[in-house]
């Protein structure tokens, strides 16, 4: 019987991804660990690492933990030591296993200290996840133990006949409060919590530099994973002009693209979007964190981000380009792709006004419903171009 | 050519409005709530009513204090109803969903007079959650009229679904979502509280089916959204597999009433 189940998972693996494999994952669990603050001091926080099999003592937590990276159809298996005094889980957020493999110890069960567990689960939907210690949770999180899954196609495509992007970025949000990781043993009651330092990806304010930038070449399709496993509604502010379109939340496509400069995600909830810029960017998201009882304003971050629009629509020859005619155009375009792909038009503003999918080569597009005006078409892999509609 | 409609009826209903006391979680805390025996009950009901079917509704203020009968979109708060009267509406709904009735006095709202009637999805499994967060020491002050609005101040420490905590919730038929495999779950949602929550479901998506404030999200499958004040939300549950699942508030302040795990925490109990 037991092998059966592992056949079957195999062969549901190669049905969703030819390329889907077993994946293996070998994370610790520490509570005496240390990490440097904005300011230069440092704190204490609990947290997940990787550890080496043959040594599983040796493993070295980080904040975030990990994050773990599998491909479409995947078979994961997460093998977890808990080196540390105290129970913890492996809590796989939005992954939808199974009853065992959910982390929570009421319905399945706790890791104690050097003991060790492997929790499994099948890749079946791209997309941004979570994973978080789910043992007194309200403590364990805020002192650092999470990090992120993340679901990749294969062929960098966001889900089945979705968009293509070409290069990717995690951004998690998350926060603490400096007296907890101090005093851990006795933080106080836990509905007295006030978050009073925030994170995007473990560092905060000037630790989040240049070198970490978020970078959009001529040839680059981004796409940026947002989430927010903090206690706070976080606002990612993007520049106006990188014009972000979010695709996915929690996994899953959305049915109607949520076109805006700001993404709202509360505690929990993650968005997958794409940026589709029209000008030349040097600046920052920015990254303000509120209070769910009256959104007050208690924290910002600012994340570096630079597009380079100019080149992206500039014919190159060292590059294939998007080749349109004629334009100006009335009603309808050809476009002459070197790949089978989608292509976005958007308009001056950011707004996207048609999408549609082209093979290898010439293809001719109707654009009798557009309005007269400036537009972009973007295709997926990164290649951009002008064109004029006048009726 | 015809076809058998099934015609559109009236629901008649009545609810009383009373006050009571209660230590949940280790926390007093004053209630006033709208249910439909004669004897206090710490839940406000949860009105059903099928599709393109009205509702009539008697209100009797068993309360020492004015109260109205409110519902954003239906039905306007200027209807006071004095303390030992008796009012009646005939209501009806322009779409299926999830609709809030409340009082809008302070000491109504508040101390959560606020309830769920949820139109439509007639031949589903449906549930209730209504989340609810208080001060404790608060609730005094509210329930004699010396204050009328929450202070920026405001750090709750009871956090319910229904009244109830977790694991008392699992008692609530309304609150501790019980099915099997394959069925199409209903669950009505509102907030009738004074903070945003960000409602966290293991081992399923939910679509939203209606959303009456962040109506953006309508048609999303999701495993984790925002529930803010004052929203109207269903979602519907198709389980795919067995277990025991909890849903709870991911602003995890809010899941240690009574210890943890308790506060706004509640259950899917899902059978082959």
């Amino acid at each position: 019987m037991r092998h059966l189940t592992v056949y079957l998972f195999i062969l549901l693996g190669f049905t969703l991804n030819g390329y889907a494999q077993k994946k293996h994952f070998y994370l610790t669990a520490k509570m005496n660990s240390m990490f440097i603050l904005d300011d230069g001091s440092t704190s204490a926080f609990w947290g997940y690492g990787l550890y080496n099999p043959s040594n599983p003592m040796n493993g070295a937590a980080r904040i975030p933990g990990p994050t773990i990276e599998v491909n479409h159809g995947d078979s994961v298996h997460i093998h977890f030591f808990n080196n540390s005094p105290e129970s913890h889980t492996i809590h796989l957020h939005g992954l939808d296993v199974n009853q065992v493999n959910d982390g929570v110890p009421a319905t399945s069960f706790m890791i104690p200290q050097h003991d060790s567990v492997t929790y499994k689960f099948l890749a079946n939907h791209t997309g941004t996840f979570l994973y978080h210690c789910h043992v007194n949770t309200s403590l364990h999180l805020a002192m650092g133990m999470y990090g992120m899954v993340t679901v990749t196609d294969t062929n960098n495509i966001m889900y089945e006949n979705g968009p293509r992007f070409t290069k990717s970025y995690n951004l998690l949000a998350s926060d603490g409060m400096r007296s907890w990781w101090d005093n851990p043993i006795s933080p106080g009651p836990f509905h007295l919590y006030e978050a009073d330092y925030f994170m995007i990806n473990g560092q905060a304010g000037s630790q989040l530099t240049e070198g970490q930038a978020i970078k959009v070449n001529p040839d680059d399709t981004v796409m940026i994973r947002l989430a927010n496993i903090g206690y706070s509604l976080t606002k990612f502010i993007f520049p106006e002009g990188s014009n972000p379109i979010a695709y996915m939340s929690d996994g899953r496509k959305l049915p109607t693209l949520l076109e805006s400069d700001t993404i709202l995600i509360y505690p929990g909830e993650r968005y997958s979007i794409i940026l589709r810029p029209i000008e030349d960017i040097e600046d920052f998201i920015t990254i303000s964190y509120h209070h769910m009882f009256n959104y007050t304003d208690i924290g910002m971050n600012t994340y570096p981000i630079s597009i380079d629009f100019f080149n992206k629509i500039s014919e190159n020859i060292d590059r294939p380009s998007l080749i349109v005619y004629p334009n100006p155009a009335s009603s309808q375009i050809t476009v002459n792709t070197p790949l089978p792909a989608n292509i976005t038009i958007v308009d001056v503003f950011g707004r996207i006004v048609l999408q549609t999918f082209l093979i290898e080569g010439a293809n001719i597009v109707n654009i009798q419903n557009i309005a007269n005006g400036s537009y972009l078409i973007y295709h997926d892999s990164g290649i951009a171009a002008k064109l004029e509609i006048c009726k | 050519m015809w076809s058998l409609n099934v015609l559109p009826s009236t629901l008649i209903d009545t609810l009383y409005i009373s006050n009571y006391v209660d230590t949940i979680g280790g926390y007093f805390a004053h209630y006033r709530t709208f249910h439909r025996i004669d004897t206090i009950d710490k839940a406000n009901t949860e009105i059903h009513i099928n599709e393109n079917d009205s509702l009539q509704i008697t209100i009797i203020n068993l309360d020492s204090l004015t109260h109205d009968f409110t519902i954003d979109g239906v039905l306007d708060s200027n209807n006071n109803i004095y303390s030992g009267d008796t009012a009646n509406f005939t209501l009806s709904f322009s779409s299926i969903g999830s609709y809030r009735y409340y009082s809008s006095y302070a000491y109504g709202k508040l101390l959560s007079a606020s309830g769920i009637i949820l139109v439509g999805y007639d031949n589903y499994k449906k549930f209730y959650w209504n989340l609810f967060d208080q001060q404790s020491t608060l609730t005094d002050s509210i329930a004699h009229g010396w204050i009328d609005s929450i202070p920026p101040s405001y750090h709750p420490e009871l956090f319910s679904i229904n009244n109830s905590i977790y694991p008392d919730i699992l008692s609530d038929s309304t609150g501790h979502v019980v099915g099997n495999v394959g069925d199409t779950l209903i669950i009505a949602i509102i907030n009738s509280g004074n903070m945003a929550h960000s409602l966290h479901f293991h081992g399923y998506h939910v679509k939203i089916l209606d959303a009456k404030i962040n109506n953006h999200i309508v048609g999303w499958d999701k495993d984790t959204f925002p529930v803010v004040m004052n929203e109207r939300i269903t979602v519907m549950l198709i389980p795919d597999k067995e277990g025991m699942y909890p849903v709870h508030d991911h602003n995890l302040i809010s899941v240690n009433t009574g210890g943890y795990p308790g506060g706004m925490i509640t259950s899917l109990m899902i059978s082959p």
